[in-house]
């Protein structure tokens, strides 16, 4: 599992949704999502390939879906993710065998 | 008939209203002055009331803790790295250059200035690289890869480039190419432009030690409701699907295939410090993790750059905090960049 995917089981996804997401996301027909989240998913990809055509206009319909704080919070998330991505393909690093990130919220013993 | 007169007042309420809300013409969101975003940022401990980049005060808006951590973030970049101060400029000149991004070259250039350097000569780098000496060229070449196609990055690229900085220095390199794929991101999105007197110089903050509370009282204490605005009540309509042959190209089974691959992988191109090493050099500013850190990404990071790793880190902290998404959403979000970039994570 990919820690996106970890994170996605995190969230609250269990193995069969998980699977069930993951296969619409790769397949780039996203109707079975509501338009503000398809609105979030189209700007990821553009700011992510080609951040130097989004438009003013992008930004709007993304406002307009999901609201001011909410665009704002999604466009910062989606620049996170490409900082941890890089340092991921720069080194290769191996994924772990277990879900790292549903043990960070066990409570400590 | 329309006189000069009603001509200056239709133009002066349309400055009045665009400004109300830009805050800036030089940016597509609301962005605070400097003394509404250090009103914001109470918490912050610092020469209080210097001028503050326009990106700072468009994120103060409505994350100022996230703000405050990227002032911070940004410090630690341009002043505390552990790369020569000359050659740190120039990987971010080439990073915000493939990116496209020319706030971020204005201010690579401004730092490369200030580090001794010559404004011509960081602005002939293109032109220039074939020339460079072999360290700098392949650690330019490594960072433009990183921001062009990360993907193709070689284990013999990196040997080449661990061989001749070390591992704590090539880790710092990558930094560089993480940040300027985050900062060139946010400023193209958010449209801004150089300040009418900038580039500003790094700013220095520090923030009060966090309280260490018992669990019990954390999980008690709730999230304060965020006040946001409303999307809007007619939103334009969004295409059903992703209009990239690139993205169809490439079967689910293919990526399953390229996952499962890098599972059986043992090693990472750099050797991945243990918990132990890696908690002895935490810097003290950081609060203390409660149990032992398993994921490799952090290890590594902080293993080799602690000060970058923890201001990154204090970064989705403070995020965390603050934005409300809803779980699946923005991880799905991370799903997508992850594949745009054809990465594995």
């Amino acid at each position: 599992m990919g820690h996106t995917q970890m994170l996605l089981a995190v969230a609250g996804l269990k193995e069969q949704g998980l699977n069930e997401r993951v296969a619409k996301l790769a397949s780039g027909d996203w109707s079975s999502f509501p338009p503000n989240e398809r609105a979030g998913l189209l700007f990821a990809h553009k700011l992510t390939r080609k951040p130097w055509y989004v438009r003013r206009s992008d930004l709007d319909v993304l406002t307009a879906h999901l609201g001011r704080e909410r665009a704002l919070d999604s466009i910062w998330y989606i620049c996170w993710c490409n900082y941890m991505t890089r340092v991921a393909d720069a080194f290769q690093i191996p994924l772990e065998a277990e879900n790292v990130f549903a043990e960070e919220q066990k409570p400590t013993k | 008939m329309i006189s000069l007169r009603h001509v200056i007042v239709f133009l002066l309420l349309l400055v009045t209203a665009t400004r109300a809300w830009s805050g800036t013409p030089a940016a597509r969101v609301p962005v605070l002055t400097d003394e509404e975003a250090w009103k914001k940022m109470t918490f912050v401990e610092t020469e209080r009331g210097r001028q503050l980049p326009v990106w700072i005060r468009a994120l103060a808006v409505s994350l100022p803790k996230t703000a405050a951590a990227m002032i911070d973030l940004d410090y630690a970049q341009r002043m505390e790295s552990t790369l020569p101060p000359l050659l740190r400029a120039k990987l971010r000149w080439v990073a915000a250059d493939a990116n496209r991004c020319a706030y971020a070259k204005a201010y690579a250039r401004f730092d490369y200035v200030r580090a001794g350097g010559k404004a011509e000569d960081i602005d002939a780098l293109p032109k220039q690289m074939d020339k460079l000496p072999k360290e700098e060229r392949i650690a330019l070449q490594l960072v433009k890869q990183l921001v062009e196609a990360a993907y193709t990055v070689t284990d013999e690229q990196v040997a080449d480039v661990v061989k001749i900085h070390g591992e704590k220095q090539t880790v710092a390199i990558v930094l560089v190419a993480a940040y300027a794929n985050f900062q060139d991101r946010l400023l193209l999105a958010l449209g801004v432009e150089v300040e009418p007197d900038g580039p500003y110089l790094p700013i220095k903050v520090s923030f009060p030690k966090p309280v260490k509370k018992a669990p019990a009282t954390e999980d008690k204490k709730e999230k304060p409701k965020r006040i946001v605005s409303p999307p809007a009540k007619e939103p334009p309509p969004v295409p059903e699907k992703l209009d990239d042959p690139e993205w169809t190209a490439l079967s689910f089974d293919a990526l399953r295939q390229r996952l499962d691959k890098q599972i059986a992988r043992r090693q990472a191109r750099v050797r991945i410090p243990d918990w132990e090493a890696v908690r002895a050099q935490l810097p003290p500013e950081m609060p203390k993790p409660d149990k032992p850190i398993r994921i490799k990404w952090s290890l590594l990071t902080y293993g080799y750059q602690p000060r970058l790793s923890a201001a990154w880190l204090g970064g989705l902290r403070a995020f965390r905090q603050e934005s409300d998404l809803d779980p699946v959403f923005h991880e799905s979000m991370f799903w997508v960049v992850t594949r745009s970039l054809q990465c594995f994570y």
